[in-house]
Formats: structure tokens, C-alpha cells, sequence
């Protein structure tokens, strides 16, 4: 056996995920917060403001980063939803129970950080278009897993269904993705896109990655931080959780 | 096939000596759109029949949840869905059947209640006609997504709440396309974009969510 199938192998064992997890949890709340700190620095006060917007487009360095985000962790839930649904993997669902929360709180920040730019920029903070109505309705459906997964007593069951959902649920993410496209609206289209030259200067898209990449890391941090808590919490009836927490 | 025919042929005369739960939400669909005919103002409907359009969409909307949120909900207390999966026959062609039966006694009665409340908003009989177009695969994606709310939250008791905040946003592509294909008719604009996405929407989840159905009813007699 190879060492990336070893180490799958041993992802999925609570114990050893819960020991291991532990340094990477440190280091990615180190690295992430420290590479948003310079990334926003960067963006705020040392990146160009930009010719027609002025300092407004500024938010583009919090509002694009956790947008993009929080339709990654979407779909990641949707990923570890049919991982769990073909393999039964315990540790998929824990990392759907652990991420669900903190997708729904990206996916109201970037509603939010999008109606403080809208102001000044469109001038008016809600338009109905096709990219705001399709984000407030990954909201809901985030909300909806939360919602979902706590009603089910059954842990086993709560879990099929929430993989089931997230997966029926994904077909949004490709509406929120072409939308801009199929309907002229009032959203830019994305200055970032594969293929097509960058529409976006130098100066103005390196603080953006680097933020990116920071919201990235914390992101994992803030994941792996609750997966721990979780697996723990789950099995506290075995021998190796009642060792580490040591009950006196 | 077989399958199919035992539960399209069951499901129906299950609803056939129900008729309270066919005919409730047909009341609810005129209770509403007459709610909304004496709340809004006479001029404001006409002037713009887009308005109208919406209205007759979202309360058919809100009607089919609520008929098809109780499927197999009475299977499931009763243990005839334990042997619905336990027979040796195909449970996705046994869900095709009962999605199919639940579609006529639940989705259809209300589409046809659509010229009455169409009259009731004063909409243009010119748009009756787009109107069925959309309705109709609309209304079979509504129902698909109703049972599978249901099936979600089976043996979960008193779960109205919980089946709208599954369900509804599920529904929005088809509501957006449903309505856009109308309004644009409505003022003459090309809409055959939005008629052809509402098909395919629906031949879509004819086809893969019957897949999610049968396997969470599996689920729910597994554990």
C-alpha cells in the first residue's frame, strides 16, 4: 500500500485524526490569520484605489475571498455527502456537521460585505438579479441542513439524509456560477476566469490572492478545530476518548 | 414496470378514499389567491399581469408542498413502506409510481384550479395557454421535491416547518424560470430559453431524484 492510500486509510480512524489533527489545527490559525492580517494591510492601505470606484472597492479583498469560499465548502459538503453515502465513512459526515455551520456564516458575510459595496457602487444595497437571488438561496440551504440534521435523533440517519440533500442541493452552485453569464444583470462578471486574460491590475489582484489564500487556512483551522471536538464528542463511550479527555 | 403499476395503482385508491387530502389543498390554493385578490389593489394587478402571474405561481407553489409533504408518511407509521422495500421488485420504479399517482391527486387538481384563480387576478386569457406550458412540468418538479422533503423528514412528527425550509429553496430555479417564461410572454418577449430550461429541469429530476427518494426510504427502514 502506498503512502497517500495509507494515509487515507488512517484519516478515517477517529483516534488517530483526533491526535493528528491537533498540530494542524495550531499552524493553519497561525499561518491563515497571520497571511489575512498582511493581505489585508496590504489591500487596505498600500493596493491603488481603483479609477472608478475609488477606495469603495476595497471590500473586494473580504467580499470575493469568502463568497468563493463558502461555494467551496458547499460542494465540499456535497463531495463528503456521497463519500459518505457510497462508503458509510464516519469522518465524512463529521466534517459535513463541522463545516455546515461555518458555510452558512461565510455565505451572510458575503451577502453582507455585498450589500455594504452595492451601496456605493450601484447604488442600491439588494438588487433580485440572478447572483444575489442564487447566493441568499445557499444560504437557505445551508440553513436547511443545519436545520435537517438536528431534527433527526437517529445519528446514522440524520447523516444519510444531510449527504442526500447536500448532494440534491449542489445543482445550485452552477446556477450561481452561469448566472451571471445567462442573464445580463446588473453583477459584473468575474474579473478572475480560466482561459480569459485577467481583467484586474497587478497590484490590485496580489492582495486578493494573498487573502484568499489566508481565508483558505483559517477556514481549515476553524474546520479541522470543530472536527475534533466532534469526533470526541461522538466517541465518548470508547476507550481511547475517555484516555485522552481523562475524567478524574 | 410491474412496480410501477402496483404503486401508481395503490397510491391512487390510498387518495381515492382520502379525498380530504386532494381537496384541502385545493382549498387552500382559492383561499389564498382570493386573499390576495381583495388585499391588493384592483389597478395594481392589471396594470402589470406580471404581478398576477407570480402570485398564481407562488400559491400553487406553497399548495403542492403541502399536498405531497405528507407522503408516505402513513406507510411509514402503518409498515406497508417496510414491505414496499422488502419486495423483491425495483423500489425506483414503485417510487416512479407513487411520485406519478401523487402528481394527479394532488399537483393536477390544483393546475386545473389555474383558470379560476387566473380570473380572480384578471389575468389575460392570452396567457393561459404559456401559463399550462410551465405549470405542468412545474408542477411535476414541485411534487418530485415535495416527496422528497418528506421522505427527508420521515418519523420526524409535526414537520411543516421543516419541510418548507427543505424544500423551497429547492424550488426557486423552476419558480424563476416558470415566471420569467411567463412575464416575458406577457410582454412579448422571447422566452423560449426559459421554456426550455423548465423541461429540462424537469426531465432531469424525472430521471435522478426518484434515485434519492427510493434510497432514503431504504435508509429509513435501515435504521
Amino acid at each position: 500500500m502506498n503512502w497517500l492510500a495509507r494515509s487515507f486509510h488512517k484519516m478515517g480512524s477517529p483516534p488517530f485524526f483526533y491526535r493528528g489533527a491537533k498540530v494542524w489545527v495550531f499552524w493553519l490559525y497561525v499561518i491563515g490569520l497571520l497571511v489575512l492580517l498582511v493581505g489585508t494591510v496590504w489591500g487596505l492601505a498600500f493596493a491603488p484605489a481603483d479609477r472608478l470606484q475609488g477606495d469603495s472597492f476595497r471590500i473586494i479583498y473580504l467580499h470575493v475571498p469568502t463568497a468563493h469560499l463558502s461555494q467551496l465548502i458547499y460542494i465540499a459538503i456535497a463531495v463528503a455527502g456521497f463519500v459518505y453515502l457510497v462508503w458509510r465513512m464516519k469522518m465524512a459526515d463529521v466534517f459535513i456537521v463541522s463545516a455546515v455551520w461555518l458555510g452558512a456564516w461565510l455565505t451572510a458575510f458575503a451577502l453582507f460585505s455585498g450589500i455594504v459595496w452595492g451601496i456605493p457602487t450601484w447604488g442600491t444595497g439588494w438588487v433580485w438579479d440572478a447572483r444575489t437571488t442564487s447566493v441568499l438561496i445557499q444560504l437557505f440551504l445551508f440553513l436547511g441542513l443545519i436545520a435537517l440534521r438536528t431534527a433527526i435523533p437517529n445519528s446514522q440517519r440524520g447523516a444519510l439524509a444531510v449527504a442526500v440533500l447536500a448532494i440534491v442541493g449542489v445543482i445550485n452552485i452552477p446556477i450561481i456560477k452561469y448566472s451571471v453569464d445567462w442573464f445580463t444583470t446588473l453583477h459584473q462578471p468575474a474579473s478572475i476566469q480560466i482561459g480569459n486574460p485577467i481583467s484586474i491590475d497587478p497590484s490590485m489582484l496580489w492582495p486578493l490572492l494573498v487573502n484568499t489564500i489566508g481565508l483558505y487556512a483559517l477556514a481549515a483551522g476553524v474546520i479541522l478545530y470543530y472536527m475534533r471536538i466532534n469526533v470526541l464528542r461522538r466517541e465518548r463511550n470508547s476507550e481511547w476518548a475517555r484516555d485522552t479527555v481523562d475524567i478524574s | 414496470m410491474n412496480a410501477f403499476v402496483i404503486a401508481f395503482n395503490r397510491t391512487m385508491r390510498v387518495g381515492w378514499r382520502h379525498p380530504l387530502d386532494s381537496l384541502n389543498p385545493m382549498a387552500f390554493f382559492i383561499i389564498v389567491t382570493s386573499l390576495i385578490s381583495i388585499t391588493v389593489e384592483g389597478e395594481s394587478l392589471t396594470t402589470g399581469n406580471s404581478l398576477a402571474v407570480a402570485v398564481l405561481w407562488v400559491v400553487l407553489l406553497l399548495s403542492t408542498m403541502m399536498a405531497s409533504g405528507s407522503a408516505y408518511a402513513q406507510d411509514y407509521e402503518d409498515g406497508s413502506l417496510e414491505q414496499m422495500v422488502a419486495q423483491n421488485q425495483s423500489l425506483y420504479a414503485s417510487v416512479h409510481g407513487s411520485v406519478a399517482a401523487r402528481w394527479f391527486l394532488s399537483a393536477v387538481p390544483i393546475v386545473a384550479l389555474v383558470p379560476l384563480g387566473a380570473w380572480m387576478l384578471d389575468l389575460d386569457t392570452e396567457v393561459w395557454w404559456i401559463l399550462f406550458m410551465t405549470l405542468i412540468p412545474g408542477s411535476i418538479v414541485f411534487t418530485l421535491f415535495g416527496v422528497l422533503g418528506a421522505t427527508l423528514t420521515l418519523g420526524v412528527g409535526r414537520n411543516g416547518v421543516l419541510l418548507a425550509l427543505l424544500v423551497l429553496p429547492l424550488y426557486v430555479p423552476v419558480l424563476l424560470l416558470g415566471v420569467g417564461a411567463c412575464q416575458r410572454s406577457v410582454n412579448q418577449e422571447p422566452f423560449e430559453f426559459a421554456l426550455i430550461g423548465i423541461y429540462a429541469i424537469a426531465m432531469a429530476a424525472i430521471t435522478f431524484l426518484p434515485f434519492a427518494i427510493a434510497a432514503l426510504l431504504r435508509v429509513s427502514q435501515e435504521y
